[in-house]
């Protein structure tokens, strides 16, 4: 059965995972009795820099290699305190690549064409960026310039997959009712999806964020892009500026979380999206309940209580700080691929590529093919 | 590491409690509201969801189906237009869903066999595959279809507009129409189309001489609804 074979798949790569060496996990491996000590608690500090190199070999669609093209995420967010992307370059032998940005939300992607007659079409991307931990204090206000009209105006808008009338504002309604600041009403929005959520394993890729779809059903499994994307469009329906941040996993947890980081030198499947809410005093606010039922679910032993030390620290870090170990691409929804005649993407993490215009299943690395390397850099 | 080391990693991290795959109702805990609440006669789609506040109260009325028109897997743009007067199923799924793979099969022994001769063409069975890209389905039919496609058009709705313009929130979900292209029934959750008592829902939906809304007995058989597949 098809189901077993992507479980086993599954299965082999987080089995895989446990066999790295001890000392990237050192907490991780005291978990059961250790986790009784469990600590997750992200701080601005050090700053840290990565390479990622996203190497695509466009593979033939039924039989034909070409015309082919591919849209690669390239890193465009910026963030004075904890991200700066670095230098974008590549090797190809696409008749075009070019830097194309989404002209809503500034997200940048290197689209490239090959000639119909190029056999291999293939391209290798080295992105640099520096990043760090964040956290804020949410019992400190600050004087933080106001987010601008433009922006605030962006950050409330519904999105294709994100309405923010109907279900989902009737949903914010119920579990903001009674509280008055915004930033009672985003905590109230973090514990509710934290609690009435879960992670579904058998979701593909991280999930397709049509959150009005997970609201109907009443069953409110899916990963990051579903479980964060909910998050966000609770907060807009609530008045609150919210976005999705997609990206990828680079490096493990350094707290030892298993689950909350990316194992392995090769992250060609750890791609991962957070959130951030803007509040005012505070400015743009981390925060992942998507990673708080990651915790539950998959943190070695696996299935934890809601009150298990490991989560309930996740739980109490994850709205207001996270680990400085993920590189974001882009804020964007909504986006349409230049040249493509095929849909506009709900986001871009993931490559895309055509042959013929046969749309790739991006979901489907090998396939596909692609992969995707990270590596820590020396500053 | 050997298959069964694989095995047990396996079990501990894929059998969660709550349900197994998004949005479905679900063999472990859905298949009774699959079975009951879900496949709700004459309802129309809006009132299978009645989870919104802002959904209009289930109505007994057959309610109109919404526009259906897509490219099709085989190439071209396929919908309902073309089955004008016939009676229609339509299907939506995912090949990543796990209870619709397992459907798939009974739904195409019942495309295979419905009577195409019947005066008013016989049921037809249009399947739409949800949010996903016409290579990874050619994929998955090579791969679990070799050599036996099934026996209806699939349509490709990418971008998932016109799953959300029919209120489809949960894979599988079948849609049952009538010739007039009025939604008569709804089931959420896969349904068993090889249980007699599918056949005879299809029959009293289909019968041409019956109209089911005002044959009492021909809605009876809807009421009962279709039978979930349990596997």
């Amino acid at each position: 059965m098809t189901s077993r074979r992507d479980f086993l798949k599954c299965g082999a790569a987080l089995a895989a995972a446990t066999a790295l060496p001890a000392h990237a996990f050192a907490q991780a491996g005291t978990a059961g009795a250790g986790s009784a000590g469990a600590i997750f608690a992200p701080s601005p500090g050090k700053w840290r820099q990565f390479e990622v190199v996203t190497a695509l070999r466009v593979a033939p669609a039924e039989g034909k290699a070409g015309p082919a093209q591919a849209w690669v995420p390239l890193p465009s967010y910026s963030a004075a305190d904890w991200f700066k992307p670095g230098e974008n370059r590549w090797s190809t032998n696409a008749a075009s690549a070019t830097v194309v940005t989404d002209p809503h939300y500034g997200s940048q992607m290197l689209h490239l064409v090959w000639a119909p007659g190029e056999a291999a079409p293939a391209v290798e991307i080295t992105s640099t960026f520096a990043t760090r931990d964040r956290a804020t204090d949410l019992t400190k206000p600050g004087s933080v310039a106001a987010l601008s009209a433009q922006e605030r105006a962006l950050f409330l808008k519904a999105t294709d997959l994100i309405p923010t009338d109907g279900i989902v504002k009737a949903t914010a309604d119920r579990i903001t009712a009674g509280k008055t600041s915004d930033l009672e009403k985003s905590r109230a929005i973090y514990e509710w999806v934290v609690e009435n959520t879960y992670r579904n394993a058998a979701t593909r890729g991280c999930g397709s964020g049509d959150i009005a779809a997970l609201l109907t059903s009443g069953n409110l499994g899916g990963k990051c892009a579903d479980l964060n994307a909910l998050f966000v469009g609770l907060n807009r329906a609530a008045g609150i500026p919210a976005r999705d941040l997609y990206g990828i996993r680079v490096a493990p947890s350094a707290f030892g979380y298993k689950s909350l980081g990316a194992n392995s030198p090769t992250i060609s499947k750890a791609q991962h999206c957070r959130a951030e809410v803007w509040l005012d005093g505070f400015g743009w606010v981390a925060t992942d309940p998507a990673d708080v039922r990651k915790v539950v679910l998959e943190e070695p032993p696996g299935k934890n209580a809601m009150d298990d030390a490991k989560v309930v620290a996740a739980r109490t870090a994850l709205f207001g700080a996270w680990e400085g170990n993920w590189l974001a691409y882009n804020d964007g929804h909504d986006i349409a691929l230049p040249g493509s005649s095929g849909p506009k993407l709900g986001f871009l993490m993931y490559p895309q590529a055509e042959v013929a215009s046969l749309r790739h299943d991006c979901l489907d690395p090998d396939a596909f093919t692609y992969t995707i390397k990270a590596s820590e850099i020396a500053v | 590491m050997t298959q069964a080391t694989t095995r047990r990693s396996i079990a501990a991290v894929f059998v969660p409690s709550a349900p197994a795959w998004r949005g479905a109702t679900n063999i472990m805990a859905g298949l009774v509201l699959a079975s009951l609440a879900s496949l709700t006669p004459g309802a129309g789609v809006a009132g299978v969801f009645p989870a919104s506040p802002a959904s209009p109260a289930p109505s007994l009325a057959p309610s109109p189906a919404p526009t259906l028109e897509l490219p099709s897997l085989d190439g071209g743009i396929a919908g309902l237009a073309a089955l004008r007067g016939r009676p229609v199923l339509v299907h939506f799924f995912a090949t990543w869903c796990e209870p619709c793979r397992e459907e798939l099969g009974g739904l195409s022994r019942l495309a295979a066999t419905r009577d195409a001769s019947a005066p008013d063409g016989g049921l037809a069975v249009l399947a739409v595959d949800v949010g996903e890209v016409k290579l990874r389905l050619r994929r998955f039919l090579d791969r679990e279809f070799a050599g036996r496609p099934p026996a209806f058009p699939i349509l490709l709705d990418e971008d998932r507009a016109v799953s959300r313009a029919w209120n489809v929130s949960v894979l599988p979900a079948s849609l049952l129409l009538d010739s007039a292209h009025a939604i008569r029934l709804t089931a959420d959750g896969p349904v068993d189309w090889d249980d007699p008592a599918a056949r005879r829902v299809l029959d009293a939906l289909t019968a041409p001489a019956t109209a089911p809304a005002t044959d009492p007995s021909a809605a009876a058989t809807l009421a009962r609804g279709l039978p979930p597949l349990i596997d």
